[in-house]
């Protein structure tokens, strides 16, 4: 299925966007109790007994998700989250979570693009926040470092396998999205077929 | 590593109504008739809870429900007043991570009597910290504000979100995001 939400496609070569549904509930209860992705977001550590108690959670934290799935195989792969809105000053939080299997995939950065390109245009939002964790920020710096910017360190902030981490907050403004002005972008965005 | 277990429960307690200095008490029923007014303007209601939504007084009501429950370690609430009883702000622990011991700190403030909000919310800090439970809360302030009018010790500043805030029509503040600390709170 190929949804328009605000009348935009949020699909892109490889990924899909749907908005979160009951069905999706069990595999991203999967995805999200797994190792190690426990320990990031949006779980930190807690744990639900079933899929049914992660489904209110995830709506206690975003009433703007989608879950993003593989074109080809159908499969749900990951979430994505607008956080802590802010309509007044029309910034947004955003959250990811990942199939572990994939995080040194590049591929899968579409679905956050798709997302970003989906605030900005389709929503509105003048600026995007990411917060990160100081490992993830280790393990992806590369793939962020030509498009946000950073700006703030919370430090010893997640406690992460009993110990603190920093969490590395970066931004990136409506101004500085040109996707169409960039090769890579260009190319991770355009429509399917 | 930080307990998430229920503190026992610490309401504000309310000094002498001739008591001259600055005091902080439970949030009443009543508080709604000075919160409503002051959340209609824009630098009042600057960064508090609602983000930009319009509060209604149904909003106000439920944050007031809120706060009286006091037995939540998840959050902490107290109205600040002079040392007259009048009320000069609403703080607020919200947000509140009991895994990780973190949370935010949120005040509305009624920019008339300002004066006695860095003792207001060095009271409240005492309170909030072993009320929730918590190791840091972090306090969002724009740029042009000067810290120390509203913190005692205003803790390491972990950033600046550029151009964040609505102040007029295109324009948008910086806001310094200040640590403070639990084993730093005055």
């Amino acid at each position: 299925v190929n949804e328009r939400v605000m009348g935009m496609p949020l699909t892109g070569r490889r990924v899909t966007l749907e908005r979160l549904r009951g069905r999706h509930l069990a595999a991203l209860y999967r995805l999200t109790h797994a190792e190690p992705t426990i320990h990031e977001w949006p779980l930190y550590g807690r744990h639900f007994a079933s899929p049914d108690q992660l489904g209110p959670y995830l709506e206690t934290l975003s009433h703007l998700q989608f879950v993003i799935r593989q074109r080809d195989t159908g499969e749900v792969i990951g979430l994505v989250q607008g956080l802590d809105e802010d309509l007044r000053s029309k910034t947004i939080g955003i959250g990811v979570v990942l199939a572990p299997e994939l995080w040194r995939s590049g591929w899968p950065l579409e679905a956050l693009l798709v997302f970003v390109d989906y605030l900005f245009r389709a929503r509105g939002f003048r600026k995007l926040y990411f917060h990160m964790l100081a490992s993830t920020l280790d393990r992806v710096g590369s793939v962020t470092s030509w498009w946000l910017t950073p700006e703030c360190v919370y430090r010893r902030h997640v406690l992460v396998q009993d110990r603190y981490e920093d969490v590395h907050i970066l931004g990136l403004h409506r101004r500085d999205w040109d996707p169409h002005n960039h090769p890579l972008l260009r190319q991770l965005l355009s429509p399917p077929g | 590593m930080t307990s998430s277990t229920s503190p026992t429960p610490s309401a504000p307690t309310a000094s002498a109504p001739d008591d001259p200095v600055p005091f902080l008490r439970p949030v009443g029923r009543d508080d709604a008739e000075w919160i409503l007014p002051i959340t209609g303007h824009w630098a009042a209601s600057h960064d508090w809870s609602p983000r930009g939504f319009t509060a209604s007084p149904l909003f106000v009501d439920a944050v007031i429900a809120l706060a009286q429950t006091t037995d939540d370690a998840r959050t902490y609430f107290a109205v600040g007043c002079d040392g007259g009883g009048r009320p000069v702000g609403l703080f607020q622990a919200v947000t509140v991570d009991p895994i990780s011991a973190t949370g935010e700190l949120h005040v509305l403030i009624d920019d008339r009597r300002a004066a006695t909000v860095r003792k207001l919310l060095a009271q409240f800090l005492r309170r909030a910290f072993p009320h929730c439970d918590l190791r840091k809360l972090h306090l969002r302030m724009a740029d042009r504000f000067d810290a120390t009018t509203y913190l005692e010790q205003p803790g390491p500043v972990a950033g600046r979100l550029t151009a964040h805030d609505r102040a007029g029509r295109d324009r948008y503040d910086d806001l310094l995001v200040y640590e403070l600390w639990r084993e730093e709170a005055p």
